[in-house]
C-alpha cells in the first residue's frame, strides 16, 4: 500500500510531467546596444532628421540621448521569441484592504528583431507584434477567466489617427460561457483598480515623449543615468516621469511620476532578474506607491520560461474555452502574503538625487 | 408584522458582520481583516494536494427580493386585488464545483447546486399551491441538484468532445437572442438578468463536438434530453397576466388538458450545428438548431357550453392541449471593433429566424384549433464603448418581426404586434477611489409600444471572496403593456455572495 508521502510525491511527479514543458533553451539575451546596432536608429525615430538642442547636449555630456536610453530600456520588455510566466498583483488600499490576482500568461512576439519595431522593417503600424493569452487562478470569482490580447505596432501618426487603437482583446468568463470581444480602456485608466495605469502596464512608447538626461545617480549600487520624460500630448495625465536606467544592461530600476501640477504622485521600484539558460532579463517586480493616497500595487512576474515554441493555435478562442491552466505555480517560487507585514518597505523618492540637483520636492499638504 | 421581518433581516446582517470581525486574523484592521476572510477555501487544500489535478471551488449566496408595493392589482376584475408577499423570495444558493484534470487533454467536471428559498418560512402567506411551493422552495430532485456532469476530451488541435450534462451558450451579446440551446428557469421572469443566466439555464444531457480547422470550426450537437422552460409560478408576482376578456354575457373558461413532453427517442432528439469563422477582425458564426419549442403552444381541442334555463349559452369552456412542437431555428452572430471619432466602438450582432411558431388567433371557428403557424425573426445589434474614468456605455436595439402576420393574432389576450422594437441602454461606472470595488450600473429597457423597465445596481466587492449588491427594479407603462402590467411589482433586491 503506498503511503501518503509517496502518493503525494508520485502525484507531484506526474503533475510535473504533464504540466511542466520540457524546457527549451534557444535564444540568448543580447545587450540592446548590440541588438539595435547603429545608435542613431534609437536616437532618431518616427522620421526625425536631427536631434533637439537638449539631446545634443546630453549626447556630448553622457554619450547617450534620453530617447536612446529609454529605447534600450524598452528593449528589455520585448526579449525572447516567446515567454511564459506567472503574474501576481497585490493591491493595498489606503485603508489596508488587500486585493490579490494571480494568473499564468504565455505570449509570443511576432517580429524577428526589436530593431524592426523602430525601423518598421517588414512591419507597419497596425501590424500585430505581440499576442498573449492568460488564465486566472485567483481570486476564486475569477478562476478560469481567460484573456487573449493582440498588441498593435503603433507610430505617432497612427496614434493621432486612432488614439484608442492599441490592442484587441477577447475574454472568456466562465459565468458567461462565451468568448466575447472587450473594449479598450483609456491610457490613464487604472488596471483593475490598481495603481498601475494602462500606460504603466503596457502602452507607453518611448517615441511618444520628449526625454532629457537629468544626471547620474547610484541606485542600489548600480550606476544609473536619470531621464526625465514629458509626453507630447499636452492633455496627458502626468506632467512628467523620471526614470533611473542602469548603465550595464539598461534596466529601468526606479521611476518617479509627477501629476499635472508637478507634484510627486507615484514612486515605482522595479526588480529585475536574469533567467538562465537564456540570459534574458525579466522584470520580476513593479512596486508602485501612490504618495498622495498611500495606495500601493505590487505586480510580480515570476517563474519565467522563454522560447518554448508557441503555435498560433494557442491564441484561438477554443483554448480559452478549455479553462486549462497549463502550469501551476510552485509553492517556493514566490513568498505567500498572509498579512501586510510580509511585504517589503514601500519605494521612496530619491531625495538625495533631487537635493544634488537643488530641487526641493514637496508632497501635497506637506513640506 | 412587516417591520418585524425587516428587523430580523437586518439583525441577521449585523450578526454576519460580527462573525467576519471575529474570525479575521488578530491584530489586523477592519479592511485588512475582511480582505483575508475565507473560511471555507483552505479546507479543501489538503484534498487538492492529495489528489493532483483536482480543483474544488464553490460559492454560497443569498438573494433576497423585497416587494416595494404591498398590494398588487390584477386587471381581471373577477380576481380583484392580491396581497403580495413582502419577500417574493429569500433565495439561498450553494454551489460546489469539482474539476478533475486527468490529463492535459481530459477533464471531468461536476457542478452541484443546492437551493433553498426561505421566503416560504419567513412569510408564510401568499397564494401558492402546495405543488408550486414544493417546486420553488428547494431543489429536491437529482436533476436540479446535479446541475452539470460532463467529461471533455481534446484531441490534438482539431477535435473537442464534450459529453454529459452541460450548458452551452451561443452568441456574443448579453441577452438571449441566439442563446437558444438550454431552456430556462424563468421563475423571476422580467426581473432576470444575464449575470444570473449561469444559474437559471437548465442544463441538458448532450454530446457536443467541435471540429477545428484553421480559422474555422464546426460544432455539432446531439441532445437526446428534453426539458421545457420553467415559467413563473401562476400565483407569483411575475406570473403571466392575461388581458381580461370584454364584458360578455358568456363567461369563458380555459381548461388545460394534460400535456406530454416529447418522449425520449432518437427521432425526438434535438440537433444543433454551428459554423464559426474568424476573418481579419471579423468573428462570425452561423447556427442551425432543430428543436422543440421550450414553451408548449396551446391547441384548442374542444369546447363545452353551459346553458341557462332558457337555452342561452352562459358559460363556454375551451379545452386546451399544451403541446411542444418542432421548430427550426437559423441564426448568426458576429462581432467587430471600429475606430470612430477617436473612440473604440464594439459592435455585436445576433439574429435568429424561427420557423413554425404558433400564435393564438381570435375569432376562429370554435371547432378549429385556435392557432396560426408563422415564422418570426429576432435580430439585435449592440454598440459599446468606454470613456475615460472607467465608464462603459452600451446600447442595444432588438427587433422582432412576424412573417405571415394576421391582425387576429393574440398574446395573453392582447393583439400581437407584427413588429416590436426594444431599446436597451446602459451605463456603468467603476470608482477608482474604491480601487474599482464600487460600481454603479443603470440599465433602461424600452418597448416601442410604450412601456419601460429600469434597473439600478450598486455593486461592491467587499473582498476577493465576498460581493454585495443592492438592486432596484421599476416597471411602468400602460397596464396592458409588456412591462406596464407589472408596474405595481417594483422590487428591491439584496445580494450577498461568498466565493471560495
Amino acid at each position: 500500500m503506498i503511503g501518503r508521502k509517496w502518493r503525494s510525491t508520485l502525484g507531484g511527479l506526474l503533475l510535473a510531467l504533464f504540466t511542466y514543458p520540457a524546457i527549451s533553451s534557444s535564444g540568448q539575451w543580447v545587450n540592446p546596444k548590440e541588438a539595435i546596432g547603429d545608435p542613431w536608429v534609437a536616437r532618431l525615430q518616427q522620421g526625425r532628421k536631427e536631434l533637439a538642442p537638449g539631446e545634443k547636449e546630453d549626447l556630448a555630456r553622457y554619450g547617450y540621448t534620453g530617447l536612446e536610453l529609454m529605447t534600450y530600456a524598452d528593449y528589455n520588455s520585448f526579449t525572447g521569441e516567446d515567454y511564459d510566466n506567472f503574474w501576481r498583483i497585490v493591491h493595498i488600499s489606503p485603508t489596508r484592504h488587500i486585493q490579490i490576482k494571480l494568473w499564468v500568461e504565455r505570449g509570443k512576439h511576432l517580429f524577428k528583431h526589436y530593431r524592426d519595431l523602430l525601423t518598421y522593417n517588414g512591419l507597419q503600424p497596425d501590424s500585430v507584434i505581440l499576442k498573449f493569452r492568460l488564465i486566472y487562478f485567483y481570486p476564486p470569482a475569477q478562476w478560469g477567466w481567460g484573456v487573449t490580447n493582440f498588441t498593435y505596432l503603433r507610430s505617432e501618426e497612427f496614434d493621432k489617427k486612432y488614439p484608442r487603437k492599441k490592442t484587441e482583446a477577447w475574454r472568456w468568463l466562465p459565468d458567461q460561457r462565451k468568448v466575447s470581444r472587450g473594449s479598450n480602456n483609456d491610457r490613464a485608466d487604472h488596471f483593475q483598480g490598481t495603481e498601475m495605469t494602462q500606460d504603466d502596464f503596457r502602452w507607453r512608447r518611448p517615441w511618444a515623449e520628449d526625454h532629457r538626461i537629468l544626471g547620474e545617480d547610484t541606485f542600489e549600487g548600480k550606476r544609473c543615468l536619470v531621464v526625465e520624460s514629458v509626453h507630447h500630448d499636452a492633455t496627458y495625465y502626468l506632467s512628467k516621469r523620471v526614470t533611473w536606467i542602469e548603465m550595464e544592461h539598461f534596466l529601468d530600476l526606479h521611476e518617479e511620476q509627477f501629476d499635472k501640477k508637478g507634484q510627486p504622485l507615484k514612486v515605482i521600484g522595479r526588480r529585475w532578474r536574469q533567467y538562465q539558460p537564456w540570459g534574458y532579463w525579466a522584470r520580476e517586480e513593479w512596486d508602485g506607491y501612490n504618495l498622495q493616497t498611500q495606495a500601493r500595487t505590487l505586480l510580480q512576474k515570476y517563474d519565467w520560461l522563454y522560447d518554448q515554441g508557441l503555435s498560433e493555435e494557442f491564441f484561438r478562442g477554443r483554448e480559452m474555452r478549455k479553462e486549462y491552466h497549463w502550469r501551476s505555480p510552485r509553492r517556493d517560487a514566490i513568498p505567500p502574503i498572509r498579512s501586510l507585514s510580509d511585504l517589503a518597505p514601500v519605494p521612496e523618492i530619491r531625495t538625495a538625487f533631487w537635493d544634488r540637483l537643488g530641487i526641493k520636492l514637496s508632497l501635497k499638504g506637506k513640506d | 408584522m412587516g417591520s418585524l421581518k425587516m428587523k430580523r433581516f437586518f439583525f441577521c446582517l449585523w450578526i454576519l458582520m460580527g462573525a467576519l470581525w471575529a474570525v479575521s486574523p488578530a491584530g489586523a484592521g477592519w479592511d485588512e481583516r475582511i480582505s483575508l476572510f475565507d473560511p471555507i477555501g483552505p479546507l479543501f487544500d489538503p484534498l487538492e494536494e492529495a489528489v493532483p489535478g483536482l480543483m474544488v471551488k464553490g460559492m454560497a449566496r443569498n438573494w433576497t427580493r423585497l416587494a416595494s408595493h404591498e398590494r398588487t392589482r390584477d386587471p381581471n376584475r373577477q380576481v380583484g386585488f392580491h396581497r403580495t408577499k413582502r419577500f417574493p423570495s429569500i433565495e439561498w444558493l450553494g454551489e460546489l464545483e469539482l474539476r478533475y484534470q486527468a490529463t492535459p487533454n481530459l477533464e471531468i467536471v461536476n457542478i452541484n447546486n443546492f437551493l433553498y428559498d426561505s421566503a416560504f418560512r419567513w412569510d408564510s402567506g401568499g397564494p401558492y399551491s402546495r405543488s408550486t411551493r414544493r417546486e420553488l422552495e428547494y431543489y429536491h430532485t437529482t436533476d436540479r441538484i446535479l446541475r452539470e456532469l460532463y467529461a471533455v476530451y481534446y484531441y490534438g488541435d482539431m477535435l473537442d468532445i464534450k459529453l454529459g450534462k452541460q450548458q452551452l451558450v451561443w452568441g456574443k451579446m448579453d441577452g438571449k437572442v441566439i442563446d437558444i440551446i438550454n431552456p430556462s428557469d424563468n421563475r423571476y421572469s422580467l426581473a432576470s438578468t444575464s449575470d444570473n443566466f449561469e444559474w437559471t439555464r437548465v442544463p441538458l444531457w448532450m454530446a457536443n463536438v467541435i471540429y477545428t480547422f484553421g480559422d474555422y470550426y464546426l460544432q455539432l450537437l446531439w441532445i437526446p434530453d428534453f426539458e421545457p422552460n420553467r415559467n413563473p409560478p401562476p400565483d407569483g408576482p411575475f406570473r403571466s397576466i392575461s388581458k381580461p376578456s370584454r364584458r360578455s354575457s358568456i363567461r369563458t373558461v380555459n381548461s388545460l388538458l394534460t400535456g406530454d413532453k416529447p418522449s425520449q427517442s432518437f427521432l425526438n432528439s434535438e440537433w444543433g450545428l454551428r459554423f464559426n469563422l474568424v476573418k481579419g477582425r471579423w468573428d462570425l458564426s452561423f447556427v442551425y438548431f432543430y428543436t422543440w419549442n421550450d414553451d408548449p403552444f396551446r391547441f384548442r381541442r374542444g369546447f363545452e357550453e353551459t346553458l341557462d334555463l332558457e337555452g342561452k349559452v352562459v358559460e363556454r369552456t375551451f379545452f386546451l392541449e399544451p403541446k411542444h412542437t418542432r421548430i427550426h431555428q437559423f441564426g448568426l452572430d458576429l462581432d467587430q471593433s471600429f475606430q470612430l471619432l477617436g473612440r473604440n466602438i464594439l459592435v455585436k450582432g445576433e439574429a435568429v429566424y424561427t420557423l413554425n411558431s404558433y400564435f393564438p388567433v381570435a375569432g376562429e371557428p370554435l371547432r378549429e384549433d385556435g392557432v396560426k403557424k408563422s415564422n418570426q425573426l429576432l435580430a439585435a445589434v449592440n454598440l459599446e464603448t468606454r470613456f475615460r474614468g472607467e465608464i462603459t456605455a452600451s446600447s442595444q436595439l432588438q427587433l422582432r418581426h412576424i412573417f405571415g402576420y394576421n391582425s387576429r393574432m393574440r398574446t395573453l389576450g392582447r393583439p400581437q404586434e407584427k413588429d416590436r422594437l426594444d431599446v436597451i441602454f446602459g451605463v456603468n461606472k467603476l470608482f477608482k477611489f474604491t480601487d474599482n470595488r464600487l460600481g454603479l450600473f443603470w440599465t433602461n429597457y424600452y418597448i416601442d409600444s410604450g412601456s419601460w423597465k429600469e434597473r439600478f445596481d450598486v455593486k461592491y466587492a467587499l473582498s476577493d471572496y465576498v460581493d454585495l449588491m443592492v438592486r432596484y427594479w421599476a416597471f411602468w407603462g400602460n397596464h396592458n403593456s409588456a412591462y406596464g402590467m407589472y408596474k405595481d411589482r417594483d422590487e428591491v433586491e439584496f445580494f450577498l455572495k461568498y466565493e471560495f
